[in-house]
């Protein structure tokens, strides 16, 4: 991402570390941000969710984190960045169905394993990087010059 | 099949609704995990679940979902009536558990995605 692009929008929130049950409100707000500025309802239903599966990432596993929406005139960005603690193995990370979540938080319906992957599948473009020690960033770009299907 | 039509086999109690019970949604989708509820991207399914938490009614918001069935008699808390009501989500209880919930809304028409990603 350069400096120099016409972005519209850009808006960063923080979210706290354990905060299970606040986890949410901030891609519940992306949510109607997009939906106002008219993005087609398939995008902004892609950004949602995978919005929505970082909040409850940084909720679970991180020390706290942000979550940054950026919008230019072709795309939406999400910025998600953590202060630790790092995935030892992102490979590992990436594959459906493993999760180190704890057994409180699958009571609560998540930690499946399906969530980094879940928003590689919800972006035009993904990418993670982390590092224990570290903590892991993840950029996701979501397309809106591409003709989107007709939705009821 | 339609709002009110589930309503009726379930004998379910409906908690919020935006003044159409008419509304048809074509199928279903049954589960307590919401990380395998939002794999799909399908906003054309009523959610049957016994998970009865905030995060329930957020993932429906997230998916565009226009309804959720609580099973097993769950009762959702003011705050998720709340999140429901602002977007237009039907939220409904039943009594039955949802291996019935789910058998009856099927055996009447209600199909759902044979695979996540068709």
């Amino acid at each position: 991402m350069t400096s120099g692009e016409n972005q519209t929008f850009q808006e960063v929130r923080t979210v706290e570390r354990s905060n299970f049950a606040a986890a949410g409100q901030i891609s519940s707000y992306y949510k109607n941000v997009l939906k106002k500025l008219g993005v087609h309802s398939g995008v902004v239903r892609r950004v949602a969710i995978a919005s929505y599966e970082a909040e409850i990432n940084l909720a679970i596993h991180s020390w706290g984190g942000s979550m940054a929406l950026t919008i230019y005139p072709d795309r939406i960005h999400l910025l998600i960045q953590d202060v630790g603690p790092g995935i030892a193995d992102v490979d590992r990370a990436m594959q459906e169905g493993y999760s180190t979540a704890s057994e409180e938080v699958r009571m609560l319906g998540f930690g499946a394993g399906m969530g980094l992957p879940n928003m590689r599948r919800c972006s035009d473009a993904f990418e993670i990087s982390s590092a224990v020690g570290a903590g892991t960033t993840v950029n996701m770009d979501f397309n809106l010059l591409q003709e989107q299907p007709q939705e009821q | 099949m339609k709002l009110a039509q589930m309503a009726q086999l379930l004998e379910a109690e409906v908690i919020c609704n935006d003044g159409d019970m008419e509304r048809d949604i074509p199928i279903a989708a049954a589960s307590d995990m919401m990380s395998d509820v939002l794999v799909s991207t399908d906003q054309n399914r009523v959610l049957i679940t016994g998970l009865c938490t905030v995060h329930t009614v957020l993932t429906a918001q997230m998916l565009d979902l226009k309804a959720v069935i609580f099973a097993r008699g769950k009762m959702p808390t003011p705050e998720m009536i709340e999140i429901a009501s602002q977007n237009g989500i039907t939220l409904m209880r039943t009594e039955r558990t949802m291996y019935v919930v789910c058998g009856e809304l099927y055996s009447n028409g209600l199909k759902g995605l044979r695979r996540i990603h068709d």
